[in-house]
């Protein structure tokens, strides 16, 4: 079953067309990263789902209930975090999620322990009794993730949940989604922030100019790109013959070599990886320090997909 | 945890008139109109007594006076408690948090109406509480008048929080949506109702014009025509009569309030 469906999902600004007969479906349990270019319709395919805007036409469902007929019942078991989050700034923490804890219906006795809990996930525990007016854009922001993580929702909705934040905030964020995942949650989550996407979702939908360009797996993804990229750290530099050797194994096709690193042009499956790294260490007998799938692999899928739809 | 209780719709609009409550006293707005309807009051009982100038000899011609200022604190109150209501979750984007919560925004509106509704009337009910104090020691009594004068105080804010609910939707800002329905009752109505009256027309319908019957109801008068002789000129000085004002305070509460809630759940969080 799907937590979040959207059908012919489209939006008009005036004579903008801001989101394209947009079909998605999440199944429950996925963590699904949307990733797109600045006005691309991320948080326009947010806001929507969110009961923050209206479609100009086509459906959108959440948990099986209309998002815009029926916005309370289909986001009664969804945790929302949109764009940076703003708060009454005569409130605490504590108030805060009092007051968006009992609107939901959370018992008094579950209340103030799941506060406690969600303000020591995000660090926010120590200022739980501070007025919010006082707070940085990064704590504001941990204060939107505790706010939707607050009632234990089976589905998240984030919209750039690392914006604003140090590289420290950004890696306890994404151990917080990671954490969600774990847990079986389904988390849609906009990001600009590739890393981000490719850390902790497992299917990537890439949406520009409003219109959805591919979504699938973040695997099949890369191998129908034919994107990936392995980095190898060596202990030393390769030598000339084993670089043309390893140049002709299966799947590679072009390699790299700089000082101690090699970048490996791949195009095989993990499979196939595990093989490569066997053929580098035993056949090769190349001292490989580290070997890990680059990073880039996403963002040249990224960067092909936006060129193709311009 | 345990799974969360489905509220109901009067639950849930109590907790918004908690919390919005908790904003008014926070943002210490509360106490600003309870001073300045302290003052007023004040103003009223000690002048008299200081500068030795006498009460009337009837309590409902002293109440009159008196309570000639309700339509006044009405205003203050009904703009300061409202116009913020609706346009800040947009302008300081706290419905970005707010809105995607199980709870209508008919229901978050109507919370934020009742909130506002009751900070308005302990404004307004401390000014009466002022004046019933001041006809109890200066009249030993007060006259049963001054009850149905309060109730047409609440229907009286009830209008003033519907037009700036109305605004507050409409308008982005809030400091626009509640300066708008400042000067709109201040200025813009009181001066076409006076340009209405000018042509010999009794301006029944228009929004505050039965504001008048806070003290018509305590100290009746009689529609007066004043004519000079020789020339065609004539003054009208009309006075809003039962049930005509009720009925056009209650239609306009309703109907600002009901337009309101429909401009709010049209309103996009762009």
């Amino acid at each position: 079953m799907e937590a979040i469906v959207t059908k012919g999902l489209t939006k008009y600004y005036g004579n903008i067309l801001a989101l394209n007969e947009l079909d998605l479906k999440i199944e429950k349990g996925r963590c699904v990263g949307f990733l797109g270019p600045n006005g691309a319709g991320k948080t326009t395919t947010i806001k929507i789902l969110c009961n923050l805007i209206q479609p100009t036409k086509g459906e959108a469902y959440v948990n099986g209930h209309d998002a815009v007929k029926e916005p309370a019942k289909a986001l009664r078991n969804v945790g929302a975090m949109v764009e940076t989050p703003e708060f009454y700034s005569y409130l605490t923490p504590l108030e805060m999620l009092s007051y968006l804890g009992r609107l939901r219906g959370i018992g008094e006795a579950d209340l103030k322990a799941r506060i406690d809990k969600v303000l020591e996930i995000v660090k926010l525990s120590e200022w739980a009794g501070t007025r919010i007016g006082k707070f940085s854009r990064g704590m504001k922001q941990r204060l939107g993730i505790a706010q939707a993580l607050l009632h234990d929702p089976p589905v998240m909705i984030l919209d750039e949940p690392s914006l604003g934040l140090d590289p420290r905030g950004m890696y306890e964020i994404r151990e917080i989604i990671k954490a969600a995942v774990k847990e079986g949650k389904t988390v849609f989550l906009a990001s600009h922030m590739l890393r981000e996407i490719q850390e902790v979702a497992d299917s990537v939908a890439l949406i520009n100019k409003g219109k959805l360009l591919a979504y699938d797996r973040l695997e099949k993804l890369e191998n129908f790109f034919r994107a990936n990229k392995i980095h190898v750290q060596l202990l030393q530099p390769i030598a000339q013959g084993k670089l043309a050797k390893l140049e002709k194994l299966d799947h590679v096709k072009a390699v790299t070599a700089e000082e101690k690193c090699l970048t490996v042009s791949f195009d095989g499956n993990e499979t196939e990886q595990a093989r490569l790294l066997t053929s580098l260490v035993k056949d090769l007998e190349v001292p490989v320090v580290s070997f890990k799938p680059s990073l880039e692999a996403l963002e040249e899928i990224y960067l092909q997909l936006i060129k193709e739809g311009n | 945890m345990q799974k969360a209780e489905e509220l109901s719709s009067f639950r849930q609009i109590g907790i918004v008139v908690r919390y919005e409550l908790l904003k008014h006293l926070r943002r210490k707005r509360i106490y600003a109109v309870l001073i300045i309807a302290a003052l007023i009051g004040a103003l009223q009982l000690f002048v008299p007594v200081i500068y030795n100038l006498g009460f009337p000899t009837q309590a409902t011609v002293w109440a009159s006076g008196f309570f000639s200022f309700t339509s006044f604190l009405v205003i203050i109150v009904g703009t300061f408690f409202a116009g913020d209501a609706i346009a800040s979750e947009f302008e300081l984007r706290t419905g970005y948090v707010i809105f995607p919560n199980p709870i209508s925004r008919l229901l978050l509106m109507l919370g934020k109406f009742a909130a506002a509704l009751f900070s308005a009337l302990l404004a307004i009910g401390f000014y009466y509480a002022i004046g019933v104090g001041g006809l109890l020691g200066i009249y030993g009594f007060v006259p049963l008048e001054i009850a149905a004068s309060f109730a047409y105080a609440v229907l009286a804010i009830c209008v003033v929080l519907g037009f700036t609910f109305l605004f507050s939707s409409l308008i982005r800002g809030s400091m626009g949506a509640t300066l708008l329905s400042f000067f709109m009752f201040l200025l813009i109505l009181s001066t076409l109702r006076q340009v209405i009256a000018l042509t010999g027309t009794e301006p029944w319908f228009m929004p505050d014009y039965p504001f008048g019957s806070i003290i018509q109801v305590i100290n009746p008068q009689q529609d007066i025509v004043q004519e000079f002789p020789g020339s065609p000129i004539k003054i009208y000085s009309f006075y809003p009569k039962f049930p005509i004002d009720f009925a056009v305070l209650a239609s306009y509460s309703v109907a600002t309030l009901a337009l309101s809630m429909w401009v709010f759940r049209k309103k996009e969080m762009a």
